[in-house]
C-alpha cells in the first residue's frame, strides 16, 4: 500500500511544484508589465509638463517663510527646504534680524496641539505680552496657569521630544560643574571632564543650540586636564556659557503630576469637553462660554501666577532644585528683576541701562 | 613598525591639533582677538536675547519676533555686528522698558562707526538709496507690491527688507583658518598696539572676496518677488527665478556650483549696479539687446564668444514661448519619443501580456529542442554565436560610456532633486562630473566612428565580392544588404507580431540573427549617437561655435541634447534592460554580448529563423514539421 502510494505522492509535489512555477512566472511577468507601464506613463507625463506646464521655482528658493505666521510657528526649521538647503537663508522679510530658526515646536503641549491656543499664547497686555511669551521656550502653560497646591510647586522638567520626564538639561549642568571649578580653582578630574563634554556634547545638539557650545565642546575634548592650556579654557567657558542660558534647552518645566512624577501636558480627560466648545462656541452665550471653559480647563487657576510669584526670593519656583546653578538662581530671584517686574507689572516704565546687569562683557 | 608608524603620525598630529587650538584658545582668553569696543553697550540682549520674545498678532497673521540672535553681535559675524542697537533704532524710543510702539529703522539714518581709539566716523547708506531710486527697484515700486501671502513688510518699514535681512560674513575659508591663524601671525608684530578689532576687520575685508550671498541665496532673494504669483502676474512677466533655474545657469548653481552665474552677473553692472538694476530697454542696462553682448563676454564669462552668442536665451521657459521654433523643435522631440518609444513599450507589455495569461506557441517546444540540439553541436554553437568578440567589446565599451554620460549629465536634467545632488557630490563637484562628461562623449564618439569604420570596411569587402554570375556586388548593393536595416520582411513580421499579440494568429513570426527590435535599438544609437555627439560639441565648445551659430541655434541644441537623451535614457534603461536582463525568457541575464551564447529560449522564441537555418546547415532534425516552413 505504501509503496504504490509513493508514485502517486511525488506526482503531486510534482504538480504542486510545477504549479507554483507557473504561478511565480505569472506573477513576475505581470509585475514587469506594470512596471514597464507605469515607467511608461511617467516618462511621457514628464515630457508633457515639459513642453505645457510653466516652471516653477525650486522648492529649495522658495520654500522659507517670508512670513512668519502662525501656522509657520508651529512648524520646525527643518520642514522649510528652502531654509535647509541655504547656508544664510532669508529670514522672514518684516525681520531685519538673523532668524535661522524659531522657537522649538513642543508636540507635547496639549495647550497648543489641540489648535485652542498659539504656541506664543499671550496676546493681551500689551506691555507684558512679549516678556510672557518669552517664558514659552522653558516652560509649560501649566506652570503658571494650573492649580498646584504645593510651595514651592512640585516640577519636572520633560523632553520636547519625548514627553517624558528629564533630569536638569545638560546646559544647566555643564554651567553648573563649570562654575564650581573656577570658584574653587580646582583641575577636574578626568571623569568630571567627561561628564562636562558628555554635557556639552548633548547642549550642542538641541535645536536652537549655539555653534558656540558645540566649538567649547570641541576644544575641551582636545584639550586634556594636565595641558596647560586648559585652566584659562575653563575660566573662558564659565565665562561665555552664561551668554547661552536663553530658556532653550530642549527640556522644558511643568507641574509634575505627582511628587517626580510624569508632567501635567494637558488638562485631563478634556477631548469631548473640547469638542463640545468648538462647536457651540460660536453661538454660546457669555454664561455658557464660561461654563464650556470651565470644563475644558478643569486644573485652571483662578489667577494665573505672575511674575514676582516665582522671581522672588523665596519665589513658588525652586530653581536650585531643578538644576539651576546657584550663580543663575541668583539672577533669576535677585532684586533688580524683581524691582523691574514690579515697575512693570505697576505699569511704570524704567529705563536703561542702570538696573540691567549681565549680558555681554563689555571691554 | 607600519603599525607604529601611523600612531606616531596621528598622534603628532593629534599633538599638532591640541597645540594649534591651545593657542587659539589663549589668544581668545587672553583677549587679544577680543573687540574693543562693545557691542551692545546699552545691554538690550539682556531681554532681546529670547527667542521667544515674541508675540503674534492674529488679524495681521504674523509673528512680530524681538529677538536679536546675540551670536552675531558675540561673535562679531556680521557688518553691523559692531554697532549699538541705538545706532539704528532712535535711543529715546528704546530707553524705556517696555518700549514704546517704535519707529520702523530708516536704514538711511546717519549712524557713527567706532574706530580706534573711540573715535566715531559718520556713515550713511544714503548713496545705496539713491542707485536704488535710479533702476527699477525704486522705493514707490516696492511699496505698491502686493504678494500671494499679503503684506510680507509692516507697514513704514524700510523698503530695503525686501531684498536685506542682517548681512553676514561669509567664511572665506570654511574651517576658520583664517582668523586663528592670520591673527597669530599679526600678532607677532602688533602685540599691542594695534588699537583695532583685528578678527572683525579680518572677517569684514576677506568676506568680500567671496559673494555676499551664494548664488542660491541670490535666487531666493529675487524669488521672494518674481517668483510670488501674485507679483508676476501684476507685472504681466513670468516667473524669471523659475526660468533661471531651468537654464545651464540655474540648474550649475543647484548642484551646487557657486561660480556660475547668478541673477546680478546678467542683470547689474558697475560699482553701483547691484542696487542700480535698470529696466532692460534702457540703454545704460547690461542686458539691453546693445549691451548684452558685452554682459556676456567679460572675463569671467564668455570672453571668446562671438557676439552671436548673447542672442542665446537664458530664460527659456518652453511653456512661456508656444510657437517659437524652440517650442516646436522640443514639439517634435517628443513626438519622436511617442511614436518610438511609445510602440517598443506598447509591444514589451504585450509580449509579457502572453506570458501573463499563459500563452505558448505551438511549436515552441519544438523550437527548443532543436536550439538545444544546435547549441550542443560544436559547429552549431559557434554558429548560433550572434555578436562577434568585437561587436561584443564594443558593445560593453557603448555601455560603459553610455552609463558615464547618463551618470553625469543626466543630474542636469533633474537638478533639483536630491539623487542629482547625490550624484554630482560623489564625482566630486559640478566641475568633475562635467568634464567626465564631456570626455565621454568624446570617447564614444571616437567609438562612434570606429564602428563606422568597421562597418565601411565589411561593406567595402561584400561590394568586392563575387556573386554566383561572377559579377561584384556593388557598393550599394552591399549597403543595402547589411544586416541592421529594418526592410519590408520585418514589417511584414512586425504585423504578424501583433497579429499573435492580439490573439489573431496562433504562432509567432520567426525572426533570423537579429529580431526588429534589435534593428530599431541599433538604429536609434546609431541616430542618438549622432545627434548628442553633434549638439553637444556644440554646447560644450560654445564660444568657437558662437562664430558659425546663432543663439537661437544654442537653444536648439540644448533643446535636442536633453530631449534626445531623454529618449536615450527611457529606450535603455526601460526596455533594453528589460529585454537583456529582465525579460523572463533571459533572467536573470542574457550572455548574447558577453560569452556570445544566446539563452536556448531566447534563441526559440525570437531567433527561430536563424536556429532553422543553422539545424538545415547542420543536418539537424527535430523529427517534426517546423509550422514555418
Amino acid at each position: 500500500m505504501a509503496e504504490t502510494g509513493r508514485p502517486v505522492v511525488r506526482g503531486s509535489i510534482h504538480r504542486v511544484v510545477r504549479v507554483g512555477l507557473a504561478v511565480a512566472y505569472r506573477t513576475y511577468a505581470l509585475a514587469l508589465l506594470m512596471t514597464i507601464a507605469y515607467l511608461t506613463f511617467l516618462a511621457f507625463r514628464y515630457l508633457w509638463i515639459s513642453l505645457v506646464v510653466p516652471a516653477q521655482t525650486s522648492q529649495r528658493v522658495t520654500h522659507f517663510p517670508a512670513k512668519l505666521s502662525g501656522s509657520a510657528l508651529a512648524t520646525a526649521r527643518g520642514e522649510w527646504e528652502g531654509l535647509v538647503e541655504n547656508e544664510w537663508s532669508r529670514s522672514p522679510l518684516a525681520h531685519y534680524h538673523r532668524l535661522d530658526s524659531w522657537i522649538q515646536p513642543d508636540p507635547g503641549n496639549n495647550c497648543t496641539t489641540s489648535g485652542c491656543h498659539a504656541p506664543l499664547p499671550h496676546n493681551r497686555r500689551k506691555e507684558v505680552r512679549a516678556f510672557l511669551n518669552l517664558h514659552t521656550t522653558s516652560m509649560h502653560c501649566g506652570v503658571c496657569h494650573m492649580v498646584s497646591q504645593k510651595r514651592p510647586l512640585d516640577l519636572t522638567w520633560y523632553d520636547l521630544q519625548t514627553q517624558a520626564p528629564a533630569s536638569p538639561p545638560p546646559l544647566l549642568r555643564a554651567l553648573a560643574l563649570l562654575t564650581e571649578w573656577t570658584k574653587q580653582s580646582a583641575i577636574p578630574s578626568e571623569e568630571q571632564r567627561i561628564d562636562l563634554l558628555e554635557s556639552l556634547r548633548q547642549a550642542g545638539s538641541n535645536v536652537n543650540a549655539s555653534p558656540e557650545i558645540r566649538s567649547l565642546h570641541d576644544h575641551l575634548a582636545v584639550v586634556g586636564p594636565k595641558n596647560e592650556e586648559f585652566p584659562k579654557l575653563i575660566e573662558h567657558a564659565a565665562a561665555v556659557l552664561p551668554r547661552h542660558m536663553r530658556g532653550e534647552y530642549g527640556r522644558k518645566i511643568a507641574i509634575a503630576g505627582e511628587p517626580n512624577g510624569p508632567p501635567i501636558l494637558g488638562h485631563p480627560d478634556t477631548e469631548e469637553a473640547i469638542r463640545r466648545y468648538r462647536e457651540r462656541a460660536a453661538t454660546a452665550d457669555e454664561g455658557e462660554l464660561a461654563s464650556l471653559l470651565d470644563a475644558v480647563h478643569p486644573l485652571r487657576r483662578p489667577e494665573a501666577l505672575t511674575c514676582r510669584n516665582c522671581h522672588a526670593d523665596q519665589g513658588l519656583v525652586n530653581f536650585t532644585q531643578l538644576g539651576y546653578p546657584a550663580e543663575r538662581v541668583r539672577s533669576l530671584t535677585h532684586r533688580p528683576i524683581d524691582a523691574m517686574i514690579e515697575r512693570i507689572g505697576a505699569g511704570q516704565p524704567f529705563h536703561l541701562p542702570t538696573i540691567l546687569e549681565g549680558g555681554h562683557e563689555q571691554k | 613598525m607600519h603599525v607604529t608608524l601611523i600612531r606616531k603620525t596621528v598622534g603628532a598630529r593629534r599633538a599638532a591639533k591640541i597645540r594649534w587650538l591651545s593657542g587659539l584658545v589663549g589668544l581668545i582668553v587672553t583677549g587679544a582677538a577680543a573687540p574693543s569696543i562693545a557691542s551692545d553697550p546699552e545691554n538690550c540682549l539682556f531681554c532681546h536675547q529670547f527667542r521667544g520674545l515674541s508675540r503674534l498678532d492674529p488679524d495681521a497673521d504674523r509673528v512680530h519676533v524681538y529677538f536679536v540672535d546675540p551670536d552675531m553681535t558675540h561673535g562679531l559675524q556680521g557688518p553691523h555686528a559692531r554697532l549699538a542697537c541705538t545706532a539704528c533704532h532712535p535711543r529715546e524710543e528704546v530707553a524705556v522698558v517696555p518700549h514704546a510702539p517704535v519707529t520702523p529703522v530708516n536704514c538711511t539714518r546717519t549712524c557713527h562707526l567706532p574706530q580706534p581709539g573711540g573715535l566715531m566716523r559718520e556713515f550713511s547708506h544714503r548713496n545705496v538709496k539713491d542707485a536704488i531710486e535710479q533702476g527699477v527697484h525704486k522705493t514707490e515700486t516696492l511699496k505698491k507690491l502686493t504678494f500671494a501671502q499679503g503684506p510680507l513688510l509692516g507697514e513704514d518699514q524700510s523698503a530695503c527688507l525686501y531684498c536685506h535681512d542682517e548681512p553676514v560674513f561669509p567664511d572665506v575659508l570654511t574651517d576658520g583658518r583664517l582668523e586663528g591663524k592670520s591673527l597669530e601671525r599679526c600678532e607677532t608684530c602688533h602685540t599691542n598696539d594695534l588699537d583695532v578689532d583685528l578678527p572683525y576687520v579680518l572677517r569684514h575685508i576677506s568676506s568680500r572676496l567671496r559673494p555676499a550671498r551664494s548664488t542660491l541665496e541670490l535666487a531666493q532673494t529675487c524669488a521672494v518677488c518674481h517668483s510670488d504669483p501674485v507679483v508676476v502676474a501684476g507685472s504681466g512677466s513670468t516667473d524669471t527665478v523659475a526660468s533661471y533655474l531651468r537654464s545651464f545657469h540655474g540648474k550649475a548653481a543647484l548642484l551646487g556650483d557657486a561660480t556660475t552665474a547668478n541673477c546680478l552677473s546678467c542683470h547689474a553692472a558697475g560699482r553701483s549696479g547691484v542696487h542700480a538694476l535698470l529696466p532692460h530697454d534702457d540703454p545704460a542696462s547690461p542686458v539691453h539687446p546693445a549691451r548684452v553682448a558685452s554682459s556676456c563676454r567679460t572675463t569671467e564669462c564668455h570672453p571668446a564668444a562671438s557676439p552671436n552668442f548673447a542672442s542665446t536665451s537664458v530664460h527659456l521657459d518652453l511653456p512661456s514661448v508656444r510657437g517659437t521654433l524652440e517650442f516646436l523643435v522640443a514639439g517634435a522631440f517628443i513626438l519622436i519619443t511617442l511614436f518610438t518609444f511609445g510602440p517598443s513599450a506598447l509591444f514589451a507589455i504585450l509580449e509579457l501580456l502572453q506570458s501573463v495569461v499563459g500563452r505558448h506557441h505551438v511549436s515552441d517546444a519544438r523550437m527548443n529542442r532543436l536550439a538545444s540540439k544546435v547549441m550542443e553541436h560544436p559547429e552549431g554553437r559557434r554558429r548560433l554565436k550572434r555578436f562577434t568578440a568585437g561587436q561584443r567589446i564594443q558593445h560593453w565599451v557603448l555601455a560603459v560610456l553610455f552609463v558615464l554620460l547618463v551618470i553625469t549629465g543626466f543630474p542636469l536634467k533633474f537638478a533639483d532633486t536630491g539623487w542629482a545632488r547625490a550624484i554630482i557630490q560623489w564625482f566630486g563637484g559640478l566641475q568633475v562630473a562635467r568634464t567626465v562628461h564631456h570626455w565621454a562623449g568624446v570617447m564614444l564618439l571616437f567609438g562612434f566612428l570606429g564602428h563606422l569604420g568597421h562597418v565601411g570596411w565589411n561593406v567595402l569587402k561584400r561590394s568586392r565580392t563575387l556573386s554566383a554570375d561572377s559579377r561584384a556586388a556593388g557598393l550599394l548593393k552591399a549597403v543595402w544588404a547589411l544586416p541592421m536595416w529594418i526592410n519590408f520582411e520585418d514589417i511584414r513580421k512586425l504585423k504578424h507580431s501583433l497579429q499573435y499579440w492580439f490573439f489573431l494568429r496562433p504562432d509567432r513570426p520567426a525572426f533570423g540573427r537579429f529580431s526588429l527590435k534589435e534593428k530599431f535599438e541599433y538604429i536609434g544609437v546609431f541616430w542618438g549617437t549622432m545627434l548628442l555627439g553633434l549638439t553637444g560639441l556644440m554646447l560644450w565648445g560654445e564660444q568657437f561655435s558662437s562664430y558659425f551659430l546663432s543663439g537661437q541655434i544654442f537653444n536648439i541644441a540644448a533643446i535636442a541634447h536633453t530631449y534626445e537623451a531623454f529618449l536615450a535614457v527611457i529606450h535603455v534603461g526601460v526596455l533594453h534592460t528589460y529585454s537583456v536582463i529582465l525579460s523572463p525568457n533571459v533572467f536573470p541575464i542574457s550572455l548574447a554580448t558577453i560569452t556570445g551564447d544566446t539563452p536556448v529560449r531566447e534563441l526559440a522564441e525570437g531567433h527561430a529563423e536563424l536556429v532553422e537555418r543553422e539545424a538545415a546547415a547542420l543536418g539537424i532534425h527535430s523529427n517534426e514539421e517546423s509550422i514555418h516552413g
